[in-house]
């Protein structure tokens, strides 16, 4: 059974968010002061560089799974 | 370099510079603290971070001008604080672009004044709004203490991979 192309609609578009709003909601979410006590690692890092010291990583993400 | 990757850089540079300055605009409960792209000053203070003992990794910053050449959709932060260059991050969108990649970030290890990760996490959040992305991805994480870390923040770990995920 198809379906009808009327239906395509059927879910209202959403509207794409500001920046502004963005920035309010990423900064409530991850600037919470619930997460005043947690403390950061000294030697916080993440990544990894190829052997030839470069930033450019041969490894692709292939897949968005 | 080609019109289109010119026109491309351009494009992005201001969409990069607009994400940042939401961003600080929101975050004014942490004086003194600036949100910059990447550019000689802060290559030249990360250049310091090799004199410390409390490093866990040996990265020339001086290049990551290729990986800016590679993605003129990245995202990229020079965070300062009170004139000290607190962390620097690189990142870009995923293969099918549904998602934004946090592929590096280094924080200065010799400065606690602030927690850099949760403001580069929201400052990517407003960058990956304005991309359309819709999951952000903290790659290779150092070690386990700093996995953890992120976790506390939502973050779940993907061994396949060896990244952190959450949705925008």
């Amino acid at each position: 059974m198809t379906k009808k192309i009327s239906n395509i609609n059927d879910r209202p578009r959403k509207k794409p968010r500001t920046l502004e709003e963005s920035a309010k909601i990423a900064s409530r979410r991850f600037l919470d002061p619930k997460y005043n006590s947690v403390k950061e690692p000294k030697g916080l890092a993440s990544g990894k560089v190829s052997k030839s010291g470069n930033f450019i990583n041969d490894e692709e993400d292939e897949c968005d799974e | 370099m080609l019109a289109t990757h010119i026109d491309a850089e351009r494009r992005y540079d201001k969409i990069r510079r607009d994400a940042l300055k939401a961003i600080s605009i929101q975050i004014d409960s942490i004086q003194n603290l600036e949100f910059k792209l990447i550019d000689d000053l802060a290559l030249s203070a990360a250049k310091k971070w090799n004199e410390s003992d409390n490093r866990l990794v040996s990265w020339e910053w001086e290049n990551y001008g290729q990986f800016k050449m590679s993605y003129p959709k990245r995202f990229e932060l020079a965070l300062w604080h009170n004139n000290h260059l607190t962390s620097l991050s690189l990142g870009r969108p995923t293969y099918n672009a549904t998602g934004l990649r946090l592929d590096f970030i280094e924080r200065n290890s010799d400065y606690e004044d602030v927690k850099v990760f949760q403001i580069t996490l929201a400052a990517m959040n407003v960058y990956a709004d304005a991309l359309g992305a819709k999951e952000l991805r903290v790659m290779n994480p150092i070690n386990d203490e700093v996995k953890k870390y992120y976790e506390t923040f939502g973050l779940q770990y993907v061994a396949k991979g060896d990244y952190l995920f959450i949705r925008v």
